[in-house]
């Protein structure tokens, strides 16, 4: 009884926080540097692989703290090709017209594809999860594994995290002034390249990250890249285009309601997160949070 | 300090400054009068790096900065205050003027507040108002605070007394003569309200269609009756 009305709240709460995981990245250097990173899912994947290598090398059973170590590892990773990319292409979109962007980091899509499956193979491959979150939380008749709840928790702290950098600390409240006016931050002396490229590294970082933290959860494969993107473009528009707390709050409301969705509807699972989705751009076209950046 | 030019601008193939040359001494207040659309704001974001195609040579205090971006330009001692004076909204009148703080230079602190209310002291009352909740005089105010915070040796005020009261403008160019009076800060001034200009600067240039057509001082500038009316009056 119980679960009936319960589980599908729980399994929308999980999928919500992997694909606001996922997305945290996106949303970050969309938000400030208005460039819609196709490439991010493919960065998301090689931190996911990264990872997968990384738990291989120290073998036998993970704890938490070593799972936590080695997704901050594959993140750093990440973060360092972030720099890269940053240098050798986001830094030539800034001036240009947004297909160029588009048609850039598709390109750079494809390029992290080839070079999983250069490195890693076409097959497929999996990791276990750590023994520690392998259980599960049973209330009445609700299953609650643990690895969703620590995943739920990760992504709430995330959210939490990143909402007091933007609101408390002055160097949030400068990633919001770079968002809103570039242009004047550059006049009052701000370096606005070097900010841009902190940008897309900690943007990098956090797919990485993500893709290290979800691991244990997802079949590696080279379409590991596509997975969540369209969801994660959902909820960046939904959200309001570039704002952490209107993707949190989107990816919350798409994905509960996809989970109810498809237990009514279970011939058709997913199509609700769309569904929703066309709903809340025809009642909000600006999106949940829309006017303030970030 | 500040030697412009001879310099061309262009947005696109829009030739918009044509061969402009201007100096600022330390310490000077010079002004740049013309209608609207001769090229005014162009001439000020050349200088500033702030969008169009530059040609030309710009150098401040003998040191060449040609070619250096926004940024580096304000860390070397200009203080700008665009037309549209583009205050944070999401800031308070606190942080938009520490804001002007990364355009300090390592050898010589910016002001401190309490230095900012002395010379603007409206501005002590409205310190934790948000940008958004502030009118178009207080926000003059506070873009002009916030572009000398940084201790910048040129000043440049893009119309500042646009879409102001005539009580707030008299106001303004008070407090600016004050601050410049006391700091010795330069200022390059564009305008269109001739008295204005005449009460903050010591001379002017005149330009029209994106050219310099009169260069002196404002007893030469009187003495030029026809001036005025050919290139200001509307």
């Amino acid at each position: 009884m119980l679960a009936e009305f319960l589980s599908p709240l729980f399994n929308g709460l999980f999928s919500a926080m992997v694909v606001f995981l996922f997305a945290t990245g996106l949303t970050l250097i969309f938000g400030i540097l208005r460039i819609l990173n196709f490439a991010h899912g493919g960065f998301f994947m090689l931190g996911a692989y990264l990872a997968f290598t990384l738990v291989r090398l120290i073998g036998g059973d993970m704890s938490i703290a070593s799972y936590l170590l080695v997704s901050i590892a594959a993140g750093i990773a990440v973060g360092f090709c972030g720099l890269v990319v940053e240098r050798l292409i986001f830094r030539r979109l800034q001036h240009v017209d947004e297909a160029y962007s588009l048609i850039a980091t598709y390109a750079l899509l494809l390029i992290s594809e080839g070079a999983v499956k250069a490195i890693w193979g076409v097959s497929f491959h999996s990791a276990t999860t750590p023994s520690a979150l392998g259980s599960a939380v049973v209330v009445g008749d609700l299953v609650m594994p643990v690895f969703a709840i620590f995943i739920i928790a990760l992504g709430v702290l995330c959210y939490a995290v990143l909402e007091w950098i933007l609101q408390h600390t002055a160097v949030g409240k400068l990633m919001k002034s770079l968002a809103s006016d570039p242009w004047m931050a550059g006049m009052l002396g701000i370096n606005v390249p070097r900010f841009y490229a902190w940008i897309v590294v900690i943007g990098f970082f956090l797919a990485g990250l993500a893709g290290g933290l979800l691991l244990p959860n997802q079949t590696l494969s080279p379409n590991l890249a596509s997975v969540f993107v369209v969801q994660a473009f959902g909820v960046l528009i939904v959200g309001g285009m570039g704002n952490i707390r209107g993707a949190f709050l989107a990816s919350i409301l798409l994905c509960v309601i996809d989970s109810y969705g498809s237990i009514v509807f279970s011939q058709v699972p997913g199509i609700f997160f769309y569904v929703a989705m066309a709903v809340m751009l025809l009642a909000r076209p600006q999106g949940l949070i829309a006017g303030a950046r970030l | 300090m500040l030697d412009v030019g001879p310099l061309d601008a262009f947005y696109g193939d829009s030739h918009i400054v044509q061969n402009v040359s201007i100096t600022i001494g330390d310490g000077e207040g010079v002004a740049i009068l013309g209608r609207n659309g001769v090229g005014k704001s162009t001439l000020f974001k050349s200088i500033m790096n702030g969008g169009p195609r530059v040609d030309g040579p710009i150098r401040l205090r003998g040191e060449d900065i040609t070619g250096l971006p926004s940024f580096a330009r304000a860390r070397r001692g200009l203080g700008f205050v665009p037309e549209d004076r583009r205050i944070y909204p999401h800031l308070t009148v606190a942080e938009n003027i520490a804001m002007g703080g990364h355009a300090a230079r390592a050898d010589r602190p910016p002001y401190t507040l309490e230095d900012i209310f002395g010379f603007f002291p409206l501005l002590r009352d409205l310190q934790t108002r948000r940008g958004f909740e502030l009118s178009g005089g207080q926000q003059q105010l506070l873009a002009i605070a916030r572009a000398i915070y940084g201790r910048p040796d040129c000043l440049l005020l893009d119309e500042p007394t646009e879409g102001l009261a005539p009580v707030i403008v008299e106001d303004l160019a008070r407090q600016i003569n004050a601050f410049r009076a006391a700091n010795g800060t330069a200022c390059l001034i564009a305008e269109q309200n001739v008295r204005f200009a005449r009460t903050c600067t010591e001379r002017l240039y005149l330009i029209d269609s994106g050219v310099i057509v009169f260069s002196g001082t404002w007893a030469e500038f009187d003495a030029q009756a026809d001036l005025q009316q050919r290139y200001l009056a509307v």
